[in-house]
């Protein structure tokens, strides 16, 4: 039981490390639940933290309906960010270095205070966030052709990648998330566009949902953490040269250039 | 589709859009026509769209206004062009916001998220996106049922052009704004089927502004030496993908900081 849990954790480590895609744990372990796929995951955030890397914050993943459908799953889920992930804004990001990667437009939150599960509602976590910035999220994934189902991309910690948060800061009082606009422009055209209900309806909703899921494995989420709360359009793939802008409504913007 | 006629072009493209016309007021589903005649080009296929025109205004039809496509600089790159594409809007094709889409007079619609623009004063020539905006009296959120004729949704780009760019029905809201009340590029759109947000986007999808894409509309109009006339609608391109619509549906458009507007899908 153990040991799939070890092996699989392994293999996605080394598949990170080596830039070398492997098969979908789910066609080798049909069994596979969302727990073992958790359990995976946080086998490698243990190692990486005893490598000395920092948790910056988490991401939400599969917060729209069309990936939810696509996956045939009607929960998000959740992914630990590390400061070996994070990029600055208008920084450059060598594309040899990901796999697979994908860009998205995001509303990142900043956490004031700590908020711990279960129980946490929208009003709750809007209390505790210090301010909200735009961001781009880079995705990639340590399955083979992004084959996976949704516990492979739990195990492989919600496929993410790197990230880049802009560099205004809005506090939520009177921002209407559902409703804040995002363009997507690549090379100065616009190539896909989303509003904030794109994330579960509402990403202040991603964000309740995440602190009540982090309660079912005895973690929360702590004060100057960063949370990503969901792509808001669909995944766009980055090519060497392509220089990336982010810009959502209120929040201002946010870019990265591929080489 | 006709017969193959030879030699006398105009009588060809007549009977093209006496086909298309059938076929929408009929419900059937067209033939493509690429397909019969390969040697039609961009110019022709607009000029069987004029012929379509005209074809309605001899019914009885009144033209209001347009419909435009490849509304993203992607597309038109991937086209080779720099321009929208465009297609006429008619009384008939008008639905209350709050209204009905009535699916015993379409053939297969597909619904689109859009933002309309009202033109209050006459737009002509090499105008600019903020002259489109100095006359453009207010904008509202709108649905447009497309609904090519061509089986399966399958056309080419001249098909699309010949067949009106697939304009079939579409509703405007009541809920108005001036454009200068509006962030033309950053408002958040959410296209709600049965209350889920099933698509999302921002206003700028649309060329970026769609008062650029309004522009180009009028630009492209004066070469054919025809002007936007003042009470003209214009749907400016869909913001997000379109979504399928089935019997029983309620579909919502909210544009944030403009309103919404809503249709129910029936049959009747």
């Amino acid at each position: 039981m153990a040991d799939f849990i070890e092996i699989f954790a392994d293999e996605l480590y080394q598949a990170e490390v080596n830039r070398n895609p492997i098969e979908p744990l789910t066609s080798r372990n049909g069994s596979l639940t969302v727990e073992d796929a958790y359990k995976i995951q946080l086998k490698n955030v243990e190692r990486k933290i005893k490598k000395g890397w920092r948790i910056k914050g988490k991401k939400i993943g599969i917060t729209s309906l069309a990936v939810q459908r696509m996956l045939n799953v009607n929960q998000p889920d959740f992914g630990y960010l590390f400061d070996t992930m994070y990029v600055e804004d208008g920084g450059v990001i060598k594309i040899d270095t990901l796999i697979q990667p994908r860009v998205e437009g995001e509303i990142a939150f900043v956490m004031e205070k700590d908020l711990k599960g279960p129980g946490v509602t929208e009003a709750d976590v809007l209390r505790a966030t210090a301010f909200v910035v735009p961001s781009i999220e880079i995705v990639d994934s340590r399955i083979r052709d992004w084959k996976i189902k949704i516990q492979d991309t739990i195990a492989d910690n919600a496929s993410s990648g790197l990230f880049v948060v802009g560099g205004k800061k809005t506090v939520v009082d009177n921002l209407d998330f559902r409703c804040l606009g995002m363009i997507l422009e690549r090379n100065g055209d616009v190539v896909v566009s989303g509003a904030g209900a794109a994330s579960l309806g509402n990403p202040v909703k991603a964000v309740a949902w995440l602190a009540n899921k982090l309660s079912e494995f005895g973690e929360y989420l702590r004060a100057g953490e960063i949370v990503l709360s969901g792509a808001l359009a669909q995944l766009v793939v980055p090519k060497r040269g392509d220089f990336f802008k982010v810009t959502i409504q209120k929040l201002g913007s946010v870019s990265v250039k591929f080489e | 589709m006709p017969a193959k006629v030879k030699n006398n072009s105009l009588v060809k493209l007549k009977r093209i859009a006496q086909y298309l016309n059938e076929c929408e007021l009929e419900r059937k589903e067209a033939e493509q026509i690429v397909k019969t005649y390969p040697e039609i080009t961009v110019d022709n296929a607009y000029l069987i769209q004029k012929e379509l025109v005209k074809l309605k205004i001899s019914r009885g039809n009144k033209l209001i206004g347009y419909k435009l496509a490849f509304t993203t600089r992607t597309k038109q790159r991937s086209m080779g062009i720099s321009t929208v594409g465009f297609g006429y809007l008619f009384d008939y094709m008008k639905i209350d916001d709050g209204g009905d889409l009535n699916l015993n007079e379409v053939i297969h619609p597909k619904a689109e998220a859009e933002i309309a623009f009202v033109i209050g004063e006459d737009l002509e020539g090499d105008v600019s996106p903020y002259e489109v905006i100095e006359a453009t009296k207010y904008v509202a959120p709108a649905i447009e049922f497309v609904d090519s004729r061509y089986k399966d949704f399958k056309f080419e780009l001249i098909d699309v052009i010949a067949d009106n760019f697939s304009a079939s029905r579409f509703a405007i809201g009541a809920d108005v704004k001036r454009p200068s009340e509006v962030d033309l590029r950053l408002s958040g759109v959410i296209f709600e089927r049965n209350g889920l947000p099933e698509k999302t986007g921002a206003l700028g999808a649309v060329l970026g502004n769609p008062a650029i894409a309004v522009s180009q509309l009028v630009k492209f109009l004066s070469r054919k030496g025809e002007k936007v006339k003042a009470g003209s609608v214009v749907l400016t391109g869909s913001i997000t993908e379109a979504i399928d619509v089935h019997e029983g549906d309620f579909i919502r458009v909210s544009i944030c900081g403009v309103g919404e507007v809503s249709t129910f899908v029936v049959r009747k």
